[in-house]
């Protein structure tokens, strides 16, 4: 994962000893068969100062190493410290001769392309960083640059490598038992002025560790008094563990985890405890393992106790070095880009979810004293990835930690694996794509899209997330539509018609919920319009006319009382007719008085001839 | 309102039926008198049909006046006195002759449902 957001600081310092950036931006990578973000250098570096896999002792005179590589790179690390710029990838071999075998022009070479520190071997990295996990070990400071530097220094003018062949811990262990210094020297025996800059810049700890003021002075030809190591607390009597025995409590915090069982046995039987009263009594670490022990017990009993309690009693008896659970190591400013790595790599993450969730990272950051860590800032990041987790919603959980953390992460959702999505824009751009080649999914938003959009620019999302998250159709297509209209007109990205067209597929519930035919068609009219010219955004707009869909609900109320009307009406002549089973009686009874009122006409008639023929004699 | 309104205007109608009957029913007492009497079966046949044209009154109604008529033209003949009038209607035989009459509008009501009916 590239250090995108730090590149227009590193372009920002003009030095002749840095390797200068050409371009970058994200491009397909043919030999990944997938889109990358590529920061491209001038070629002019030359070859590296020591090979990686060579041997890290070149015996240099010391004037050479003054003259050629310490004065240019102080003055390119005096401009980092000018633009708050920390390389963290001094090494010998990232460091360049610049074409000439006389080292006339050294070159610091690439130190954006990976997270910091992440190849740098642990030789050349502090004891606290060389614990750590390589992806994890965060920004770092300038002081972890001047060490590089020293440790690199110490490479050029010694003639044998101490720690050849050596793994990363026993390295570590080396520097912690006998210093940076002693440890990187080795039985070199080193004459003049040089031994107080490897003194100086070697010093394990980084308040007592040489500036850059220093080093100028140094170079002026000022000599320096070498500080004096801090005092390292050290027991009176050992603690055994694990079959071994410890002196001090940083090395027990960097073990402690090889046997959690046997430390929650320690704790328990109150042998811990005994042995760090008695021992450590004038320092707080007693202390703040009382308080480790207190935390611990607050939370599960259960399955992990352990573990966490492992954990906890590390961060308390070492406050220097980094987290240490499930055997991860990591720097508070390192678990985003470990908790990218471990959603690129499909890796376990419940360690994360414990690190937020059980308060582990928090009680790490309570022991931090390094006046360097932001550590109020860190406090508000996992104090808000621990509320993140309680909700288990879309724009929630381990994805929205992870976008919120760790500013430089892609889009870890899988429909990207082949492309660098990078902000909402680029997102965009990739459905695009996508879609451009007849590979549109069902459903534009997944976990990580509703998470990264809502990290990176909330107000593209937020106003339509309840609409993304509904149950019903419509509505999701509804406000996944909106969400991308917004994206299209804020960022006035240009047309995207084939986003629109695989939206025109998924509307068939959007036009349902239209009810006249007659304005169903209009729309569907004006949508095909705008599909081909790639506007989501009037898209939107068509659909979302609150006038058009208030005047369609109201003639489907009108109709549908219509109807009810109508149907009322039905049944009531329906029922007529039930009732009225002799239907034909009422024309029976007419017929009747028909035939009835004649037979009495004629029977009338017929009497008054019968009476006025008697009476006038006819 | 509107009960008001027809209640009003069934008033009004009635009132003027009811002056005309009664003026003709003085000027043609005797007359009167026998139909108060042979017509007895048509106003029990209006309360009796329940249909919204009242087509049975008609029917019965119609021979109830059939049956009547050859009593109502003798008392004309016979000088149309009241004695008359009250002879014909204390005449058994005129009395069941005009309620068969009536009698026979209820079977034509009767057959000639039961045939349109069918």
């Amino acid at each position: 994962m590239p250090r995108v957001r730090k590149i227009a600081q590193y372009e920002s310092v003009i030095n002749p000893n840095q390797a200068t950036v050409v371009k970058h931006g994200v491009a397909y990578w043919p030999p990944a068969a997938k889109d990358a973000y590529i920061i491209a250098y001038v070629d002019n570096l030359g070859k590296p100062i020591i090979g990686a896999h060579e041997k890290q002792a070149l015996h240099l005179k010391e004037e050479i190493v003054k003259e050629k590589f310490l004065k240019p790179l102080t003055n390119l690390l005096q401009d980092y410290r000018d633009k708050d710029f920390v390389h963290g990838s001094i090494r010998p071999s990232n460091m360049f001769d610049g074409g000439s075998s006389s080292y006339d022009r050294v070159v610091l070479g690439d130190c954006l392309t990976t997270p910091s520190s992440y190849n740098q071997p642990v030789e050349f990295e502090t004891i606290e960083r060389g614990m750590t996990d390589p992806v994890a070990r965060g920004l770092g400071t300038q002081a972890d640059d001047i060490y590089s530097l020293g440790a690199s220094v110490a490479a050029m003018v010694r003639s044998h490598d101490p720690v050849a062949g050596m793994k990363s811990e026993e390295i570590v262990k080396l520097k912690m038992q006998s210093g940076s210094f002693s440890a990187l020297t080795g039985r070199d025996r080193f004459t003049g002025t040089i031994l107080d800059f490897l003194r100086g810049t070697l010093h394990d700890d980084p308040e007592q560790r040489w500036g850059i003021e220093e080093i100028l002075a140094w170079l002026d030809g000022r000599r320096l008094n070498p500080k004096k190591t801090g005092k390292k607390y050290k027991a009176n009597r050992p603690l055994t563990f694990n079959g071994e025995q410890y002196f001090y409590t940083s090395d027990l915090a960097m073990d402690i985890d090889k046997n959690p069982g046997e430390m929650r046995k320690l704790v328990e039987d109150g042998d811990f405890e005994n042995w760090l009263t008695r021992s450590f009594e004038k320092n707080k670490t007693p202390q703040r393992v009382v308080e480790a022990l207190d935390l611990t017990r607050e939370g599960s009993q259960g399955k992990g106790l352990e573990d966490r309690m492992v954990c906890n009693l590390s961060a308390a008896m070492d406050v220097d070095a980094p987290i240490r659970y499930l055997g991860r190591r990591m720097m508070g400013d390192g678990i985003g880009s470990a908790l990218a790595e471990a959603f690129a790599q499909r890796k376990e993450l419940v360690i994360f979810h414990d690190i937020f969730n059980l308060g582990i990272a928090m009680n790490w950051l309570r022991n931090q004293e390094r006046s360097t860590l932001d550590i109020s800032g860190l406090m508000s990041k996992f104090d808000s990835c621990r509320s993140f987790l309680r909700q288990d919603k879309m724009g929630f959980g381990l994805e929205r930690c992870l976008y919120h953390i760790n500013p430089e992460a892609r889009c870890m959702s899988e429909r990207f694996d082949n492309y660098y999505v990078s902000s909402p824009e680029s997102l965009l751009m990739a459905y695009e794509d996508l879609c451009s080649r007849n590979k549109a999914p069902a459903n534009f938003m997944d976990r990580h899209i509703v998470a990264f959009i809502m990290a990176r620019d909330a107000k593209m999302i937020e106003p339509f997330i309840a609409e993304i998250r509904s149950d019903e159709p419509h509505r999701v297509i509804m406000g996944q539509l909106k969400s991308f209209a917004t994206i299209q007109r804020n960022s006035q990205l240009g047309a995207l018609p084939h986003i629109a067209s695989a939206f025109n597929n998924m509307f068939g519930a959007l036009y349902k919920r239209f009810h006249d035919e007659d304005l169903k068609a209009k729309i569907k009219k004006s949508i095909d319009r705008y599909v081909q010219s790639g506007d989501l955004a009037k898209i939107a707009e068509i659909f979302n006319n609150q006038d058009v869909i208030q005047k369609d609900l109201k003639a489907f109320r009108q109709a549908m009382k219509e109807y009810r009307e109508l149907s009322k009406e039905l049944s009531r002549l329906e029922s007529r007719l039930i009732e009225n089973s002799g239907f034909g009686q009422e024309t029976g009874r007419e017929v009747a008085a028909v035939v009835s009122s004649i037979i009495a006409g004629i029977i009338i008639l017929g009497v008054a001839f019968i009476y006025l023929g008697k009476n006038t004699g006819f | 309102m509107a009960k008001k309104r027809n209640r009003k205007q069934r008033t009004w109608q009635g009132q003027l039926f009811l002056v005309l009957g009664i003026i003709t029913g003085v000027i043609f007492l005797p007359s009167s008198f026998l139909l108060m009497v042979g017509m007895v079966p048509t106003p029990v046949a209006v309360f009796v049909d329940r249909s919204r044209k009242k087509t049975k009154a008609l029917t019965v109604g119609s021979m109830n006046l059939a049956g009547c008529s050859p009593f109502l033209f003798d008392l004309w003949i016979r000088g149309h006195d009241f004695d008359t009038s009250m002879s014909i209607a204390l005449d058994p035989k005129a009395i069941i002759v005009m309620y068969a009459a009536a009698g026979v509008g209820y079977l034509l009501d009767w057959a000639m449902t039961g045939v349109v009916s069918a």
